[in-house]
């Protein structure tokens, strides 16, 4: 008797357990697991890391997993194959040309509802994120997405050379070529340093375009207008630093090696490459940075992502993503992310913390990037500006090789990218 | 009519039972095909398939509206410059690359195929590049074009009292830059095939007309090429099918440049589809590349017919 009672008893428990481990993990209540798609390898990936295991320590009933692509290509790639594929992750980093993409795919849910909810941001805080930033983040008036990882474009230069010739950091493009003129090296009749390397990508034509007074596309974003005489003769510039003054030389790969090995003095990149060039220096000589040289207008050219949530995700899931997006993107976090990793903070209120004042005091070369993120413009964000980049990095080649002229160049290129743009509905 | 209808009675079983019996048999043999067939079907005969669908369409692969275009991405392929450009650059490296490549293994093949000591070294020596994940290859390769003075090539080149060469970054000189590094990569797997091919032609053949007193060079025009001719075909045929797809090289070596001079037609199919996400017009390319590979193949046959000699 009793035994039989303990059989029935074993197998109704038994049928529980079953059932409960079948069910369990939604209605258990157990921690929600979201995951965060990103293209930080080096020394970003440890930082993106950090952050993640303290919001994770901080946050018990939210499990993020910060999760390794590969680089931005493959990102995107894979991003759109999962959204096309019904499995994307709950938040993604993502170039505002793809947000342009995922927003008419319905893939991405908009962050201004977040922020403006129960759990959202005060008018202070937002207002506190860097005013190009937030514009760079919104899409036909509503902010869609949370600027995270930006940089932008620095002259980088050895400070040693700069020494040991009393040069001046140069502010103008005339005092750039003088300076370029000044560090290119002769020895028997071969030059062994030069002053600047052109690497012949779109970046390097459109940050001159911008300091020239160019812009992008003509009002109304129907028709590009980097064909401009501003363009032009900002084409022309890099060309004459290679031809005319020989003073450059052209590079399409990352010229930090070069420039580690004492081979050019001066080169354009954005602040992450502050990690790469201090590795290929090895400390041989101190790496400065100094805000681009301008012709008639202060600017430099935003880079780097942005994060967006997924619209597939659960509202629960949504949720914690906007928790975990609060917490990388408040000022503690954003200026922690800062530190490690040299991106720019996306706060005011963390490019003036005090934590930021002391580190400046001991690394200096950071005062420029921070002093020109009031002046720093956005390339557009319509998906077709992806390839409208190869159109015009194919005119900067075209034009660095002699191969056509910066003005026949640039005006092919900009009849390509007007097609393009014609095409967007 | 009882014996009729036992007879039919008698008859009927006895044909079911074969019929029983082929279909097992049958089903037996289909059973094996399954799963040969479930793959081809999943991922070869439905991606045909679908992607011509996607051919007729606008769609960037994730939007939920995909407007059908009829024929227009087509329409769009014929005055597209740079497709035009990728196919000009895919002939010159089919044409080149096996023009040189199939000659060269013949020969090699050649002399591979003499009673040496150590000649199973040379043969694995000839054979590795083509085991070498083209990848490796690829990264060995660039280091060697790198284009100042301290590039590995330019360094001997220099030795000759020759400039250095820009080579990979040079418009002009990275096609021939790939295909030298696509016929390194190949060239083990023809010599081998090519080989196979002259180990089966008999040495009756050879014999016979060294009794007549024929040279060495005419045993080789009038009994080698002949008879190795089902064997050259078919590495014509593969070649050209391989090299008209060529992608890899260009990935890793080029990024199709400089000035889209090493773009070929499925590193374009890749740019639009995977990079532009314009899944249309990539699919579209793919159909047009489909059709330029059936024809060359198909003449390919034609030519054969006449050409191609078989020992029997």
């Amino acid at each position: 008797m009793s035994t039989g009672t303990s059989h029935v008893l074993r197998a109704v428990v038994a049928a529980l357990l079953l059932v409960a481990a079948l069910v369990g993990p939604t209605t258990a209540g157990g921690p929600i697991t979201i995951t965060f798609w990103h293209g930080m390898s080096g020394v970003l990936q440890p930082a993106v890391n950090e952050l993640t295991e303290d919001f994770n320590r901080l946050n018990p009933g939210i499990v993020v997993q910060a999760l390794y692509q590969g680089n931005y290509g493959a990102l995107n790639q894979k991003l759109i194959a999962a959204v096309a594929a019904g499995n994307p992750p709950t938040i993604s980093q993502v170039f505002p040309t793809w947000t342009d993409q995922l927003i008419r795919a319905n893939a991405v849910v908009p962050m201004e509802r977040f922020f403006k909810g129960a759990d959202g941001l005060t008018d202070e805080q937002l207002n506190d994120i860097i005013p190009i930033l937030r514009q760079a983040n919104t899409f036909n008036g509503v902010m869609w997405t949370m600027p995270f990882n930006k940089s932008l474009y620095l002259v980088f230069y050895n400070v040693d050379l700069f020494k040991e010739l009393n040069l001046k950091v140069p502010k103008t493009w005339d005092e750039f070529v003088a300076a370029a003129k000044a560090l290119t090296k002769e020895e028997g009749g071969r030059v062994v340093r030069y002053g600047f390397v052109v690497r012949p990508t779109t970046d390097y034509f459109t940050t001159m375009l911008l300091s020239n007074g160019g812009a992008f596309v003509k009002s109304g974003g129907k028709e590009v207008a980097f064909n401009s005489p501003a363009g032009v003769e900002a084409l022309q510039w890099l060309v004459d630093l290679v031809n005319k003054h020989k003073v450059a030389y052209v590079k399409p790969g990352f010229a930090d090696d070069d420039f580690g090995a004492g081979k050019v003095a001066m080169y354009f990149a954005t602040n992450p490459g502050l990690s790469f060039a201090k590795a290929a220096v090895g400390g041989k000589f101190a790496v400065g940075l100094a805000p681009l040289p301008t012709k008639t207008t202060k600017s430099t050219l935003l880079s780097g992502t942005d994060v967006a949530i997924m619209a597939r995700a659960t509202p629960e899931q949504q949720a914690a993503a906007w928790k975990y997006i609060k917490f990388i993107t408040g000022t503690n976090g954003t200026t922690r992310w800062s530190l490690k990793t040299f991106y720019m903070p996306v706060r005011r209120s963390a490019r003036d913390s005090t934590l930021m004042k002391v580190y400046l005091r001991d690394n200096p070369e950071h005062k420029a990037g921070l002093d020109s993120l009031e002046f720093a413009k956005t390339e557009p964000s319509m998906a077709e500006w992806q390839e409208i980049r190869d159109i015009i990095s194919e005119a900067v080649e075209l034009a660095i090789l002699g191969k056509a002229t910066p003005q026949q160049a640039l005006d092919q290129a900009a009849v390509k990218a007007n097609r393009l743009l014609a095409q967007r509905k | 009519m009882v014996v009729e209808a036992r007879a039919g009675a008698s008859a009927h079983p006895r044909s079911r039972s074969r019929t029983t019996r082929r279909l097992l048999e049958n089903l037996e043999a289909y059973a094996f095909l399954l799963p040969a067939v479930i793959i081809l079907a999943v991922f070869h005969l439905f991606p045909i398939g679908y992607a011509f669908v996607v051919s007729l369409l606008r769609w960037n692969l994730i939007d939920p509206v995909r407007p059908f275009v009829g024929l227009a991405n087509y329409r769009q392929l014929l005055t597209d410059e740079k497709f035009v450009l990728a196919l000009v650059n895919t002939s010159y490296y089919a044409v080149v690359s096996v023009a040189l490549a199939v000659p060269l293994a013949l020969g090699f093949a050649v002399l591979l195929n003499r009673k040496l000591t150590g000649m199973s070294w040379y043969r694995t020596a000839f054979f590795i590049p083509y085991v070498t994940p083209l990848a490796a290859g690829a990264m060995a390769w660039h280091w060697l074009y790198n284009p100042d003075q301290f590039g590995l090539l330019n360094y001997l080149i220099g030795k000759l009292g020759i400039p250095p060469q820009q080579w990979l970054l040079s418009p002009e000189q990275a096609m021939p830059a790939l295909i030298a590094v696509a016929i390194w990569s190949s060239l083990g797997r023809d010599i081998v095939i090519l080989l196979a091919g002259l180990q089966n032609i008999s040495t009756e053949y050879y014999e016979a007309a060294q009794i007549d007193g024929a040279s060495p060079w005419q045993l080789f025009r009038h009994i080698t090429l002949p008879l190795l001719s089902p064997t050259t075909y078919f590495i014509l045929v593969i070649s050209m099918i391989g090299a008209l797809q060529v992608f890899a090289l260009p990935l890793f070596m080029t990024g199709g440049g400089p000035l889209n001079r090493t773009l070929t037609i499925v590193y374009s199919i890749y740019q639009q589809g995977f990079q532009y996400f314009r899944m249309g017009y990539a699919a579209a390319q793919a159909y047009v590349l489909f059709l330029i590979i059936f024809l060359i193949t198909m003449l390919q046959r034609q030519v054969a017919a006449r050409r191609v000699h078989y020992d029997i």
